[in-house]
């Protein structure tokens, strides 16, 4: 009796592993705005596999079948997919920095990401103070251009996600807002 | 059998009717709870199957306006979230706190669950994946069936941006 009870144990040990081994986890995306100053919390979670099932079924101006057109028109003859691929293909960088009495901006090719600063401080503007964070793997870029033809493919982008590790993507903090998206395996934002 | 057993019997059966009812496609609920003094406490219980049973008896000319390209990319995207949901553990999906009041939409067992909360009402509206997807699939047969009968023109479907 005590050995079939084992023997019980261990096949559903085993069929235990076999499922962990073969159902790869959810990746999640995740929004968060918290307004401080209005006292309005905003938190979204989206695994990303219903993202990529999303949107396709959007289909407003530019933005149709989870792709953006972008005109000619709108980037002034700037050849966005060619730039992009040129950022791919080029050595960790820094490629622009501005720095002014109150503001700092910098955009980098770094560890393998776009990496995009900005930190505004309340000055001549009159605003608080503001610090914008953007980091894109450089995978997800090249797989968003990887079509071309002036269009940005959020989906393959999404794809991409899917498979990189934890991630923070944006983070905005400004003296009473911050935002936050980022992805990781957990359903929940906190 | 005696008369009495018989109207047991057909009792048996309508209760059986409405078991397989709401097992089949899950319930949908709404209960409503107005905060002013005095205020309502609705609460309506319908079985998630009844939606598509009520479209099937919808005319479909009433869905000759569904020759629309929006609505072929929806219906799709509602099955594909509802797979999706289906997989996932329960998990608040969106949440928006501000000061008066509290929405929540949240997976929760097989159903979406919202809740509303804010001065003047409670409200709570929890939805069957199965009942969406029975409905999605009732109007998606009601389209097909529109299409058949009336071949949308080739020129109403997706538009290609202008560049």
């Amino acid at each position: 009796m005590r050995k079939l009870m084992f023997a019980g144990l261990f096949v559903v040990g085993l069929s235990a592993v076999a499922q962990g081994g073969t159902s790869a986890p959810d990746r999640w995306i995740h929004v968060r705005v918290v307004d401080s100053g209005q006292g309005e919390t905003v938190n979204v979670n989206m695994p990303l596999s219903m993202a990529e099932m999303v949107l396709p079924a959007i289909n407003q101006k530019d933005f149709h079948a989870g792709k953006i057109s972008i005109g000619q028109a709108d980037m002034h003859d700037v050849d966005l997919p060619m730039l992009l691929n040129a950022l791919r293909d080029a050595p960790d960088n820094e490629f622009v920095t501005v720095k002014s009495s109150d503001e700092d901006v910098r955009v980098a090719k770094q560890g393998g990401n776009l990496v995009v600063h900005v930190r505004e401080s309340a000055g001549k503007s009159g605003k608080g103070n503001e610090h914008v964070d953007v980091t894109i793997p450089m995978r997800v870029i090249t797989a968003m251009v990887a079509k071309g033809e002036h269009e940005l493919d959020l989906n393959a982008a999404l794809r991409e996600l899917e498979t990189l590790g934890d991630t923070t993507l944006v983070t905005v903090n400004e003296d009473t807002e911050t935002v936050r998206i980022w992805v990781d395996s957990r359903n929940n934002s906190n | 059998m005696t008369r009495g057993q018989r109207v047991l019997a057909y009792f048996g059966v309508l209760a059986l009717i409405a078991v397989v009812l709401v097992a089949w496609d899950g319930v949908i609920t709404v209960r409503v709870r107005e905060k002013t003094p005095g205020g309502h406490l609705i609460y309506v219980a319908v079985p998630g199957i009844m939606i598509p049973v009520a479209l099937h008896f919808i005319p479909a000319r009433y869905f000759r306006g569904a020759h629309d390209a929006q609505l072929r990319l929806v219906l799709p995207a509602v099955e594909g979230v509802i797979n999706s949901l289906s997989n996932i553990s329960d998990t608040v999906l969106v949440e928006v706190a501000s000061p008066g009041s509290h929405v929540i939409v949240r997976k929760l067992g097989r159903s979406v669950v919202t809740d509303v909360n804010d001065d003047d009402a409670d409200v709570h509206v929890s939805v069957p994946l199965r009942a969406i997807r029975a409905t999605a699939c009732a109007i998606a047969a009601k389209v097909s069936a529109v299409d058949a009968a009336d071949p949308p023109d080739s020129t109403a479907s997706v538009s290609e941006p202008s560049s």
